[in-house]
């Protein structure tokens, strides 16, 4: 019994001292800029507010998905490139304390020129939002947001730390543009008074995205659903527009909504329509079962009138077995291209192992090389500071496979 | 041994709650909307005693508890009262009339009831309100009616001319009749509290537009919800609510501070057009 009672001392010590995890600090540099420009579907083009990802990197639309690991500590440093309007950065979801809140009455604003940094603890493992909350409907409108993916602890590929494992992850951010607001944006200029009020144009949208793109500019772009039957698609949906989304899936992927804002559901919901409404993120892993080639529909409902105004179709192929010999050649995306040096790859097909991926300039001289784990379909994400505008090279290296992008780098 | 029975008996009596009967007076009111930029339009409530005020009552009973209601029609109009979720009928309200209803509460939440003459036009001019039916428990509780208001529709209804339903584009969004500049006078609605303690909130949704109410600095767990009960015991830090539609969301906070609870359908974050206005308030947590 005395035996016994030391033991469990001695565990109930060693225990406490041995750290559960070694904590990591995860750093994004990020640059606000009220300069963008983003080409819609039809050829136009529209004036965006945005965040780039790095100091002084142009802006992209949306912002980047920032990633980390739940528990991860984060820094964001933050330069304000935007000619007079100030910003904050509020991260939807993640509840974070009152002074990394990002609410301008109630913790700090960034002027033209400044640096800030917001530190915060990443939280549960999910899909969250960041946006500026400076005259939030006007600097939201203009394009001032993107997603944060807080992956598990260990990093893997689950929906949450020892949830169910996906094969490919898609990360889809609806929104909407009101051309009009940008041609003539409510609140635009160097005076720009954070507590002010100020009236805003009737809001009557005439573009709507899924990742910033629409119609035509979606099949290619990183969005569509490649994959095989029998792999897990996680599909990860946000909605930072002022409208309702309705999303409806094909029967045959097997829809499974299994979380929503940042955690898991008490009893996941087997169905193939699902609405999202302003502010709200859910996490639906599908299953595919047989080869099939299909769309989801994204449709954006009227908050009066639940009037349908729009309907957006995102690409779904499914083509192969996991698991078989696959009949189709590996496939690469890389997104946005063209771009600001960083950039995604979303792949399928890949024989998983460890590989490299390797940027080069036009000379044959290698910029950058990144080593990651491939598993035989997925996305990440890549960093180059300082490239200078022109065509760069990108060689993925994996497991005696070798397939070789071109990214075109674009100047600010 | 019969002392022993005698106690176990008390505490039993200790730990039961008693059903009641609950009475209200709940008048049907016609009246004049004050908007926040002082502009005025026709609207409707339901109050607690015979003049206009904009925001309608809040009904509370205790689970078990039977809701006795005396319902006063002020207006020279008549009218159809009408709860949803209570399980009883409509009561007709001639002009200045008076009827009378008792409706049973068995099952804890937020129910609506409201004015369904012409449906939904008199929902549109403003009068729904919520019963509250609450459990036992040690809860700071608060109660939030979220809707908004199209300004000529009410004055157009009010005089009997038509609307184009599936052009409604209001541009007066409340929370219990109030814009941001006046929440933070209302007590009921300005969640306070202190880090641990169990904070309910009622909430109900009694205009025409989808509401999407997001709260910073917190996770709430539906504790109840009417129109969606699969989404009970969801943790969510932004909660849609439909026409009509109710929840009751429970906040533990786990730390202080000043966080703000707003409508992310940010459009709803203004009044007459003007920013920032709307549906926004501050949690203050000590």
């Amino acid at each position: 019994m005395k035996a016994k009672l030391i033991l469990l001392t001695l565990i109930f010590v060693l225990g406490g001292l041995i750290p559960t995890r070694a904590q990591n600090i995860v750093t994004h540099k990020l640059t606000a800029w009220t300069t963008g420009t983003h080409t819609l579907w039809d050829g136009n083009q529209v004036e965006y507010w945005g965040f780039g990802k790095g100091f002084l990197k142009p802006p992209s639309f949306p912002g980047p998905t920032l990633y980390a690991n739940e528990g991860d500590s984060i820094i964001i440093m933050l330069r304000n490139q935007s000619q007079g309007a100030p910003h904050t950065m509020h991260w939807h979801g993640m509840d974070v304390n009152q002074a990394n809140d990002g609410v301008p009455q109630t913790s700090f604003v960034f002027t033209h020129m400044m640096d800030s940094t917001y530190n915060f603890r990443a939280p549960h493992a999910g899909t969250y939002l960041y946006h500026c909350h400076v005259a939030t409907v006007v600097h939201v409108q203009m394009g001032m947001y993107g997603n944060f993916v807080v992956r598990p602890a260990d990093g893997s590929q689950r929906a949450w730390t020892n949830g169910p494992p996906f094969h490919q992850e898609k990360v889809w951010l609806m929104s909407e543009f009101d051309k009009s607001w940008h041609d003539n944006p409510p609140k635009h200029n160097q005076l720009d008074s954070l507590y002010e009020n100020f009236h805003i144009p009737k809001y009557e949208p005439d573009y709507f995205m899924v990742n910033g793109l629409s119609h035509q500019q979606l099949p290619d772009s990183g969005t569509s659903i490649y994959a095989q039957a029998y792999m897990n698609i996680y599909v990860r949906l946000s909605n930072i527009g002022f409208l309702l989304n309705r999303i409806h899936f094909p029967p045959a992927l097997n829809a499974q909504v299994i979380s929503s804002d940042g955690r898991p559901l008490p009893n996941a919901l087997i169905q193939d329509t699902l609405m999202i409404a302003p502010g709200e993120r859910y996490g639906v892993m599908l299953h595919p079962t047989t080869e099939f080639l299909d769309s989801v529909q994204v449709s954006y409902l009227d908050m009066n009138t639940l009037v349908p105004r729009d309907t957006e179709w995102v690409r779904v192929d499914i083509k192969g077995f996991v698991g078989l010999n696959s009949p189709i050649e590996p496939e690469v995306i890389l997104f946005p291209n063209p771009g600001n040096g960083s950039f995604s790859l979303s792949w399928q097909g890949l024989p998983p192992g460890q590989g490299q991926v390797e940027c080069f300039d036009l000379h044959g001289r290698k910029m950058q090389t990144f080593t990651r784990n491939f598993a035989h379909a997925g996305t990440d994400y890549f960093e180059i500071s300082d490239l200078t505008p022109g065509i760069y090279l990108i060689k993925i290296r994996v497991a005696g496979k070798e397939i070789c992008k071109k990214m075109l780098v674009e100047g600010r | 041994m019969k002392k022993y029975s005698i106690l176990i008996l008390f505490i039993l009596l200790g730990q039961m709650t008693f059903a009641t009967r609950v009475s209200y007076t709940l008048y049907l009111n016609p009246g004049t909307f004050l908007a926040v930029d002082s502009l005025t339009f026709p609207a409707y409530a339901f109050n607690l005693t015979g003049t206009y005020n904009r925001t309608n009552a809040v009904l509370k009973v205790m689970k078990g508890d039977t809701l006795d209601l005396i319902l006063v029609n002020t207006d020279t109009l008549p009218h159809i009262f009408e709860t949803r979720g209570m399980g009883v009928g409509q009561v007709t309200l001639p002009p200045l009339g008076t009827q009378s209803q008792s409706i049973p509460c068995p099952d804890f939440g937020v129910f609506p009831y409201l004015d369904v003459q012409d449906f939904p036009k008199y929902q549109a001019m403003g009068a729904a309100g919520m019963i509250v039916v609450r459990e036992a428990g040690n809860f700071k509780e608060f109660y939030w009616n979220v809707r908004e208001y199209q300004k000529d529709w009410n004055e157009d209804l009010s005089l009997g001319l038509p609307v184009v339903w599936n052009e409604y584009y209001p541009t007066y969004f409340t929370l219990n009749g109030q814009g941001k500049p006046d929440i933070p006078g209302d007590a009921t609605a300005v969640v306070t509290g202190n880090v641990g303690d169990t904070i309910r909130i009622y909430v109900m949704n009694s205009g025409l537009s989808v509401h999407s109410l997001h709260f910073h600095g917190y996770h709430a767990t539906i504790k109840f919800a009417l129109s969606d009960p699969e989404k009970t015991n969801w943790s969510k830090d932004t909660v849609p609510f439909k026409t009509l539609s109710t929840k009751v969301l429970e906040v533990i906070p786990d730390k202080p501070g000043m966080y703000p609870v707003h409508d992310h359908n940010l459009i709803a974050v203004t009044g007459g057009g003007i920013y920032p206005n709307g549906i926004f308030m501050m949690m203050q947590i000590q």
